[in-house]
């Protein structure tokens, strides 16, 4: 399918049609941040509704020559970060004190845990990005997942870069914590 | 560089976000320390887990069509949005109108002499944030200086032969590759780092990516060393000479072709 220019000038903006035509390659990757951030399939599906229009009704702040996608993904994060504010989305378990501790451990520059070397299961990961704190999971997806820079992640959500690396570092450190722990009630092989 | 300030930079340095001197203090790091070299690789292969685990979602026909109807029917525009449409027009001359009168302000301002510097300054970090300074080859030994000086202001720099390398604990690359550039740091006359920048031109039909996603760390198996290169387009620049891989690393390189 030939990329379709978007045209910023008001009137050259796309139909719905056009526009839907437009997103569809992106669909999938869309609903994969959305059940990440959000942990199950409805909210995603709603997310990912609400990213699409306000995509839509937003098109003349789109830039030119940039990446419709990682637009879209901003827009995505942005309403669940507003979401999760307004309590719309209930989220998974935030253990703040948990977090804390593993900022305490970053200075003293341990070793981390072992990881688990096994493959990872869809819903295992699914289930401990939930138990992460959302602020810190959006971050994550952003880096880990969609592979956005730092000063990217840092625009998308309107914090300063450092604030993106702590949250990243952070986050990181919870969610292999969690992947640790259900391995270890499975039965996984963790290394020694 | 020493463990725990190497171990600090453990996520920039699987993000691809540090600096190239950062970045080749790690690499020189994990060349000598099997242990971060280790945790480093182990964690780099969590980050591939935890995306391949994300490979196989799917979003479900039905749902996709259910979202796309959903779309149809919200997007229709409604009388007030019609309304809201022409109402942005005019808010847009008003902005329109703020931005011009601000950059008469700001023209103002540049034209004197510490608006200029800093404008100058702030273009120069950019510029040097891009490594535009390193885009050429062969780089020429002032604008080297330029280019380590800016990064570490209280670092004298020297330029060494092979015995003072040796005194460093780095490797004589000249003999591995002819014509690098082998940069020493010190600091309060203690050596705290050590670069060797090349432009030279390798074969990368010889080298394999170690990973991908970015970073640009190629290696060969068969002559046991690896380069860090910086892509740029179609251009590949080597930043390092070649460097030496044994223990650890040279175990996790993929199998040559």
């Amino acid at each position: 399918m030939t990329r379709k220019i978007i045209r910023t000038r008001r009137e050259d903006l796309p139909s719905a049609e056009e526009f839907e035509e437009m997103v569809k390659p992106l669909l999938d990757r869309l609903f994969a941040v959305g059940r990440r951030l959000t942990g199950n399939e409805k909210d995603a599906e709603d997310l990912l509704q609400d990213t699409l229009l306000r995509a839509y009704r937003n098109m003349e702040k789109f830039e030119l020559g940039t990446n419709l996608g990682a637009w879209m993904v901003k827009i995505e994060t942005n309403l669940f970060r507003n979401a999760y504010r307004q309590k719309k989305i209930r989220p998974g378990r935030t253990d703040f004190e948990i977090a804390e501790a593993f900022h305490e451990e970053a200075r003293c520059h341990e070793s981390p845990d072992r990881l688990p070397t096994e493959e990872l299961l869809d819903d295992e990961v699914l289930r401990a990005l939930q138990e992460i704190p959302p602020e810190f999971r959006a971050v994550v997806d952003l880096a880990v997942f969609e592979g956005f820079s730092y000063a990217e992640i840092a625009e998308a959500i309107g914090c300063p870069i450092g604030t993106v690396m702590s949250r990243l570092f952070r986050g990181r450190r919870l969610l292999r914590e969690k992947l640790r722990e259900y391995a270890e009630r499975t039965g996984m092989q963790i290394e020694s | 560089m020493k463990c725990p300030e190497a171990r600090q930079h453990l996520y920039p340095f699987l993000d691809d976000e540090l600096d190239v001197p950062t970045n080749l203090d790690v690499l020189a790091h994990l060349h000598v320390c099997s242990r971060c070299a280790d945790l480093f690789e182990e964690e780099r292969q969590f980050n591939d887990s935890l995306r391949a685990s994300q490979r196989s979602v799917t979003f479900a026909h039905d749902s996709r069509l259910r979202v796309l109807e959903r779309f149809r029917r919200q997007a229709k525009p409604t009388p007030m949005r019609r309304l809201g449409s022409s109402m942005r027009g005019v808010a847009g001359i008003a902005a329109a109108s703020v931005l011009l009168i601000s950059l008469v302000f700001l023209a103002i301002s540049l034209t004197s002499s510490s608006g200029l510097a800093l404008s100058a300054a702030k273009i120069h970090e950019r510029a040097i944030e891009r490594h535009d300074d390193l885009r050429s080859w062969p780089i020429d030994s002032k604008t080297l200086e330029g280019y380590v000086r800016g990064r570490f202001e209280h670092a004298s720099l020297q330029f060494l032969d092979a015995t003072s390398l040796g005194v460093l604990g780095g490797r004589d690359c000249s003999q591995l590759e002819p014509g690098a550039v082998q940069v020493g740091l010190s600091m309060e006359g203690r050596p705290v780092s050590l670069y060797i920048l090349s432009g030279a031109e390798y074969d990368l039909s010889e080298f394999e990516m170690r990973e991908s996603g970015g970073r640009s760390v190629y290696v060969c198996p068969a002559r046991r060393c690896a380069i860090v290169a910086w892509r740029c387009g179609d251009l590949i620049y080597a930043l390092t000479g070649a460097v030496e891989l044994e223990g650890a690393l040279l175990s996790n390189v993929p199998s040559a072709h």
